[in-house]
């Protein structure tokens, strides 16, 4: 097949997949109302997806923020604008990083469970086990993990967020010798709560809602083979940080 | 519910998948109350049979009726309604990891009843009694033998006291003991309960104590169906070669290649 050929056959494809992924999302929102009665399903991919990635997304927060501090305070001190510190901490959390990183980390851990768990499911029969007892897979699977992942991920930025900001504080308040006053004044005169905290938390938001489709998408449709569960997880990190990125570009834009 | 002769009939079924014609127009009846074995070598399209009367797998031509319902075309709430008159036994169990035993076999029951928690509770300790699992309620599935999560599995495929069940494979990768009750719970579900059973396997020998019928599958067509002595006594060549395990004959040892010489690159030799 010519070059021409093969992009034509790869685009449709890829509009064909997305066209599948449309009408996936719509039936799991269409099947949430009924699996919320099943509420105990739901807190406990809440705790497994949410609770469980507290640590990746707490230590690396951290570490962002060390850097950061180290960063912005050998950078700003050659200008004397060192003061600046706080606020520019803040800026580059709330609006870019937090979401941006702690959606990267979560798809990492988070979503390849998701596909891994899912696809597994189905390579067992156990997806097929419910459909011939009666049980919408959608409803029992699908929707608990898209909700939990959805609401998992603008609480975990918020953490990251928390986390960055004393990981900043820590490298160039305690270590590095700037006014502890200077950095929480200039973080608090110049942080909107609306434009910068929470337009960032939207973002994350729409970040939980991509990673979460993707991973249960590519779980529910995986090849029941140890191949295809395992070819499944890794598109679940590549397609989650492609549209993650994207995604990232297009919000900007709007929200600046 | 009215009851129908015949729980499954299929009319000229015929289905291609990926460029293989697997069924070719292919009839058969699946009579009430019966227990009807399905053979035939492997690949022959058994379990995709069983995919496509359980409405998992759509056909390209003919009829499959279940309960006298046309089962292509149906709305998935239909088809869920259908599927709670019937059962599976999965190859390999397909017991939801997640879950204990006993809430295995509640699962079904939770899902689709209205009852209170005592009187699930009351009913999975019956099905599981009747398996023989009762003192096994508590353990998860990764702590079950093959054979006793397949009979769990069983427990659970007649939670909701189906008219027909599907046995995949029910004996395959079981020790002789575990077959035995296998066979054993298939013969009493069938008979104590009237459960119309309908069993894909390979091992004749099993079949012979569990099956009144049998249907032997190959090339895509159903090539001997009737009362399970008849077709063991059938002279067709096909029916002996798979009944007495051939490995040569109609169905050829070789799968389909160019001759052996031309592969080699010895075209004078043959």
């Amino acid at each position: 097949m010519s070059l021409f050929g093969d992009l034509t056959a790869s685009l449709m494809d890829f509009i064909r997949r997305l066209g599948a992924m449309g009408l996936f999302l719509g039936r799991i929102l269409a099947a949430i109302p009924v699996s919320l009665r099943r509420f105990r399903l739901h807190v406990r991919q809440l705790w497994f997806i949410g609770a469980m990635s507290l640590t990746i997304i707490m230590v690396s927060g951290l570490f962002v923020g060390l850097v950061l501090g180290l960063q912005y305070y050998t950078a700003l001190s050659q200008f004397g604008a060192s003061g600046a510190l706080g606020t520019l901490t803040a800026l580059s959390l709330y609006r870019e990083l937090s979401p941006v990183v702690a959606a990267l980390l979560f798809s990492g851990r988070a979503g390849t469970a998701i596909t891994a768990e899912i696809g597994l499911m189905r390579s067992t029969q156990q997806i097929e086990a419910m459909e011939m007892m009666a049980v919408d897979p959608i409803r029992y699977v699908v929707a608990p993990r898209f909700l939990a992942a959805t609401l998992a991920m603008p609480l975990l930025c918020v953490v990251f967020s928390a986390l960055a900001i004393m990981g900043a504080h820590w490298s160039a308040v305690l270590w590095l010798g700037l006014d502890n006053g200077i950095y929480w004044s200039s973080m608090v005169g110049s942080v909107d709560f609306a434009s910068d905290l929470l337009a960032g938390v939207f973002k994350a938001l729409v970040f939980g809602v991509l990673i979460a489709l993707i991973a249960v998408f590519q779980g529910f449709t995986a090849q029941p083979t140890g191949e295809g569960v395992a070819y499944a997880t890794t598109r679940t990190v590549i397609h989650s940080a492609i549209a993650v990125l994207a995604f990232d570009f297009i919000l900007t834009a709007f929200l600046m | 519910m009215t009851a129908v002769a015949n729980p499954v009939a299929i009319r000229g079924l015929g289905t291609v998948l990926n460029g293989k014609t697997i069924f070719d127009g292919i009839d058969l009846d699946i009579p009430s109350g019966s227990v009807t074995a399905i053979m035939g070598p492997s690949g022959t399209g058994k379990t995709t049979l069983l995919r496509h009367v359980t409405g998992q797998l759509p056909f390209d031509s003919g009829s499959i009726q279940v309960f006298g319902q046309s089962v292509q075309d149906m709305a998935l709430p239909d088809l869920y309604r259908l599927r709670r008159r019937m059962g599976m036994l999965f190859q390999h169990g397909a017991l939801l990891t997640d879950l204990s035993v006993f809430d295995n076999v509640a699962f079904p029951l939770r899902e689709n009843t209205d009852l209170p928690e005592s009187l699930i509770r009351t009913l999975v300790l019956m099905k599981l009694q009747s398996v023989g699992l009762r003192g096994a309620a508590g353990l998860m599935p990764a702590q079950l033998s093959g054979g006793m999560a397949r009979r769990v599995a069983l427990a659970r495929a007649i939670a909701l006291d189906p008219e027909l069940i599907f046995y995949d494979e029910p004996f395959v990768g079981l020790d002789p003991i575990a077959v035995a009750a296998v066979v054993e719970l298939i013969r009493t579900l069938n008979q104590t309960l009237g459960i119309t059973s309908v069993v894909v396997a390979h091992e004749i020998e099993h079949l012979r104590r569990v099956a009144d019928r049998l249907i032997v599958l190959s090339g895509g067509k159903v090539i001997a169906k009737g009362p399970i002595d008849e077709v063991l006594a059938n002279p067709q060549p096909m029916v002996r070669q798979f009944l007495g395990g051939l490995s040569d004959g109609p169905v050829p040892f070789h799968y389909p290649a160019p001759p052996l010489a031309t592969e080699f690159g010895l075209g004078g030799v043959r």
